[in-house]
């Protein structure tokens, strides 16, 4: 007896049934993660939308100037403004108080997420450098005084200050040290005008030991012996008293936002009540959810769209906001709840109107996209944070849009 | 005038510069990206600068009026009112333009047509901020509360100033 079997499949269609299976798990899965509470439903998986919320802590930094010219103190509040926004503080402000006769005294209050330990450091620090030279009485080998090498007292300044460099880089990965051990390296990038001048100056101190002051406090550079056809030296390089990455972008950052041009102490710090919203993402994810459907209801009784269109643009939203939500909960980047409701909005309003007129999907995309850059470059404390979120929630919307219109589609023809 | 002392006093030269320099590129990147994409159409110069110069006038005026009238403080979370009042204006604006390229395309474009489009966008987009905000300022209070009204009232007269500039505008085109 003969068995004949006839697999006469239909490929694209059972590719298109998985397919469709396939993405539907992951709608759901999605969805479920970025509900609220859903994680408690599996005690194995510990996954909760990791708030910015109770991490906001505020401070007001007292700072005395040794100065009363008006140009110096602008230009501390240049450098003080450009440390904090470069290190992310959401909110910094800096108030000029008064003073005596011979110094002035600025008032800084921050509120923001980031390490306290770092924002005062950001703060204290004037991080005035300068290259100097051993002074030929002091006796750098004295084995009773070990902290004569590091003294700035003990040292002769040259004209190679702050002025002469246009950077200081420090790599991003650890390099390899004399001794065999890893570790960041500050590279001091002179200005070009002074390239000759350097190599003249290094070339005079080969094989002797040199300093990098800052602040008073000296870190030796031994400057190598300079052979024929060998590579000149180009730059100075010191190692940096740091160990992780955060601690590496605070040096960079002291190094890098400018010379403050007065002396100054930190008089006082006094913690202040950190100004943050709390939102209740659980009741607001409700809300949220039931105002978008008395939305859609509203269009499609008042017929301002098709039932397709109107089906597309709330699987849209919904495809997208649960893949962004569902994101943060996996990852645990910290969020504002306030600023992520606000984001939530701004994308569900964006999705109708790309949905409702397809002609103008080009020009809103391309204009917000530009303009949310600008923004995140030259903005300022949440504007930014803003700015970058809906970078990512517009590219998120367009995905998303695509693959409401493909699950559609399929649904329909099946 | 405390405000503008304040910011003066306050605010950085860098940051004063970075925000004056970040606004005026986006008033002239918006005025003139519509007119080369409308084809080159002065009305749109006049819509986008006339829209983005009232939406500045009234943010202004709102902010003063909340500090002198209502005496409330305008911390550093009202910088986000005229971003959010910007992304409304891209989505309403492009809105505009993009119907206006179809029609022209078409060559069918007749103001009538235009109005009537720009009014029932700008109908939906209202309805989707009353209602979005809704569920949103219900758990505010305080100062948030203050920048989520003002915020929302500004986004909506923004988009119907929109669509009365489009009526005067393209009246007798």
């Amino acid at each position: 007896m003969k068995i004949k079997l006839n697999f006469n499949v239909n490929l694209k269609k059972t590719f298109q049934y998985i397919s469709l299976v396939l993405l539907t798990a992951l709608l759901i899965s999605t969805t479920l993660v970025a509900l609220p509470l859903t994680e408690k439903i599996s005690e194995k998986l510990t996954f909760n939308l990791n708030t910015k919320d109770s991490q906001y802590w505020s401070k007001e930094y007292f700072v005395k100037v040794e100065s009363k010219d008006e140009k110096e103190i602008k230009k501390i509040k240049e450098v003080f403004y450009r440390r904090l926004r470069g290190f992310g503080v959401e909110n910094s402000t800096i108030f000029v108080e008064g003073g005596d006769n011979e110094s002035t005294k600025l008032r800084i209050v921050v509120n923001t997420t980031k390490n306290e330990e770092s924002v005062a450091q950001l703060i204290a620090n004037r991080f005035d450098y300068k290259i100097v030279t051993r002074k030929a009485d002091v006796d750098f080998d004295d084995e009773e005084n070990p902290l004569v090498v590091i003294m700035g007292e003990n040292y002769d300044t040259t004209e190679w200050d702050q002025s002469a460099f246009r950077e200081v880089y420090i790599p991003k990965q650890k390099l390899r040290a004399s001794d065999g051990s890893y570790r960041y390296f500050a590279i001091f990038k002179q200005k070009p005008s002074k390239n000759a001048k350097l190599y003249e100056f290094l070339k005079a101190k080969q094989g002797e030991t040199i300093g990098v002051d800052i602040d008073e406090f000296v870190t030796p550079y031994q400057v190598p012996i300079f052979q024929e056809g060998s590579n000149k030296p180009e730059s100075i390089t010191v190692g940096v008293n740091a160990d992780d990455e955060e601690s590496v972008k605070v040096i960079r950052l002291l190094y890098n936002s400018g010379h403050i041009p007065a002396t100054y102490t930190l008089e006082s710090q006094n913690s202040l009540e950190a100004q943050n919203v709390k939102v209740d993402y659980i009741k607001v994810t409700i809300g949220f959810a039931i105002s978008l459907i008395a939305a859609y209801l509203f269009l499609f009784i008042f017929k301002y769209d098709t039932k397709e269109n109107l089906i597309k643009s709330l699987l849209g939203t919904i495809i997208a906001l649960t893949a962004y939500l569902a994101y943060l909960k996996l990852t645990q980047v910290p969020v504002d709840t306030f600023l992520l409701t606000i984001s939530a909005i701004l994308t569900s309003i964006l999705i109708r109107a790309l949905v409702s007129n397809r002609d103008s999907e080009i020009y809103i995309i391309i204009g917000a996209v530009a303009i949310l850059i600008t923004i995140s470059i030259l903005g300022t404390g949440f504007m930014r944070v803003l700015a970058i979120e809906m970078i990512a929630l517009i590219a998120i919307s367009k995905v998303s849009l695509l693959v409401a219109e493909w699950y559609l589609d399929n649904v329909r023809h099946l | 005038m405390e405000i503008f002392k304040s910011i003066l006093n306050n605010w950085s030269i860098y940051q004063l510069l970075a925000l004056t320099g970040m606004f005026l590129f986006v008033f002239l990147f918006i005025v003139f990206t519509t007119w080369f994409l409308s084809g080159k159409k002065k009305e749109f110069v006049k819509l986008s600068s006339l829209s983005l110069l009232s939406a500045s006038v009234l943010t202004v005026l709102s902010f003063i009026t909340l500090n002198v009238v209502f005496n409330e403080s305008i911390r550093y979370i009202f910088l986000l009112t005229p971003v959010l009042i910007l992304v409304v204006e891209i989505i309403s604006l492009g809105m505009i333009l993009g119907f206006f390229t179809s029609q022209k395309m078409q060559k069918v474009m007749k103001p009538h047509t235009l109005k009537k489009e720009v009014l029932k966008d700008s109908l939906q987009l209202s309805i989707f901020i009353i209602l979005l905000i809704m569920a949103f300022i219900l758990s505010l209070s305080g100062i948030y509360f203050t920048f989520v009204l003002t915020t929302a009232i500004l986004s909506i007269a923004t988009i119907w100033i929109n669509y009365l500039l489009v009526s005067l505008i393209f009246k007798n085109d």
